[in-house]
């Protein structure tokens, strides 16, 4: 037991340390910082606050459905996968140009254990008719999304770590809960470790095998 | 092999304190990774670190700082949002520049990952925005890893005492400047030149991220 006792408590401070592992179970301190603008930030995206909205109705194939913080939680909250891949990108940030190839490839292979690739744009409006032209070109899957209002706002909303920066992408699990950030742009090998730890863990098929 | 009660307890004892020594220095470790950056109340690092203006000359935030307070903006050539909000920050810059606060524009993107953000093509950005304060080269970096930023356009705003008041966006809107509902620079600015409260202190706005030089 020893060694696992001290193993247990390096991994947990370990993912404490990499500030990226977002909790299991109850979000930790969610005091936002002195003078923040907004509200409460929460690792659980899809956590109602007040002035939330309804999930906007998704547009077909080939349109992108305006997402704003207020109706993010209940648009995330309403995709029907048990798992999400949300990615904030623009077709003007190039590392978010760069890494979408491999980024929607990997998604699609963990697409049979339950994993949907939530694409949200951050390009103003006057670029829209670029995303969904680059979307297509992408072979990226519909419907995708296209960030409006207050960025505070909506950064605020999605997570309290996200310094705004493009790209961005997380991990959420079925509570819509943050499992995994990334602040920068990601690769495949990247991707793989906390798509494992959560999706593995999901289809194991059955208790008692060793890992 | 069962242990006897007693010496269970020593085990547990001695695994808790094996436990703590080892984790100890783990904890301390995380807490300075988590803290990289300043925050709102400190001073400006690096202050005194000289940068090469699109002038020529050598400038430090020090040399620019202002006698009502000083604002120090991480920005780029490439970044669109960048471009999108260069107007309203050389016209803020300008405006408050002949008010009292000290303003200096720091690009931290290493050319070699960002070839806009070369020297030559700030020299011509400073001089088609009509930006009437330095903006410079941080070419290590360093002194955008010692505030913490993280993309551009980010800004920092330090009172007359030198602490900072203001950290974040420019204003709520990048991209549709007649959007613009909250402008928590300007108000942040007029705060610091009447010596009141600033009246938002912390903002984000989607960016560009910061092309860091190798360390």
């Amino acid at each position: 037991m020893r060694p696992h006792a001290i193993g247990a408590l390096l991994v947990l401070l370990g993912a404490a340390c990499g500030g990226r592992e977002a909790p299991t179970e109850e979000p930790r301190g969610s005091e936002p910082p002195t003078g923040r603008a907004e509200a409460t930030p929460s690792p659980r995206v899809a956590r109602p606050a007040s002035g939330a909205r309804a999930a906007p109705v998704v547009g077909p194939p080939g349109t992108l459905t305006e997402v704003d913080a207020a109706s993010l939680p209940a648009t995330l909250r309403a995709r029907p996968a048990p798992y999400l891949l949300v990615n904030v990108w623009s077709t003007w940030c190039e590392p978010c140009v760069e890494e979408m190839p491999e980024l929607l490839r990997t998604a699609r292979a963990y697409e049979p254990r339950g994993l949907e690739v939530v694409l949200i744009s951050a390009d103003p409006p006057s670029r829209r008719a670029a995303a969904v032209a680059f979307l297509r070109e992408q072979g990226a899957p519909w419907p995708s999304f296209l960030k409006r209002g207050s960025d505070d706002a909506f950064i605020t909303a999605l997570h309290p770590e996200w310094t705004g920066a493009l790209p961005a992408t997380l991990l959420l699990d079925r509570e819509r809960r943050v499992r995994h950030f990334w602040p920068d742009p990601v690769s495949a090998s990247e991707l793989r470790g906390p798509l494992e730890h959560l999706l593995g863990a999901a289809a194991e098929p059955s208790p008692g095998v060793d890992g | 092999m069962m242990d006897k009660p007693t010496s269970r307890m020593l085990t547990l004892a001695a695994t808790s304190a094996l436990a703590a020594l080892v984790a100890l220095p783990v904890a301390l470790a995380c807490a300075q990774s988590e803290r990289s950056g300043i925050g709102l109340g400190d001073r400006a690092p690096m202050a005194d670190h000289r940068m090469r203006n699109v002038d020529g000359q050598r400038v430090s935030i020090a040399d620019a700082a202002g006698q009502r307070g000083t604002l120090v903006v991480f920005t780029c050539n490439h970044c669109p949002w960048a471009q999108a909000w260069e107007s309203r920050l050389t016209e803020l810059g300008n405006a408050y520049g002949s008010r009292g606060i000290g303003v200096i524009a720091i690009n931290s993107n290493d050319p070699a990952r960002a070839p806009d953000d070369d020297f030559d093509h700030m020299v011509e950005r400073h001089r088609n925005a009509g930006m009437r304060f330095p903006y410079v080269v941080d070419a290590t970096s360093g002194v955008a890893r010692a505030f913490g930023a993280t993309r551009t356009p980010e800004v920092y705003l330090f009172d007359r005492r030198g602490r900072l008041v203001y950290h974040g966006a420019i204003d709520d809107n990048a991209h549709e400047p007649d959007q613009v509902q909250r402008r928590y620079l300007r108000d942040a600015l007029e705060a610091v030149v009447a010596g009141r409260s600033v009246p938002t202190a912390e903002t984000r706005s989607i960016g560009c991220t910061i092309k860091f030089a190798p360390e």
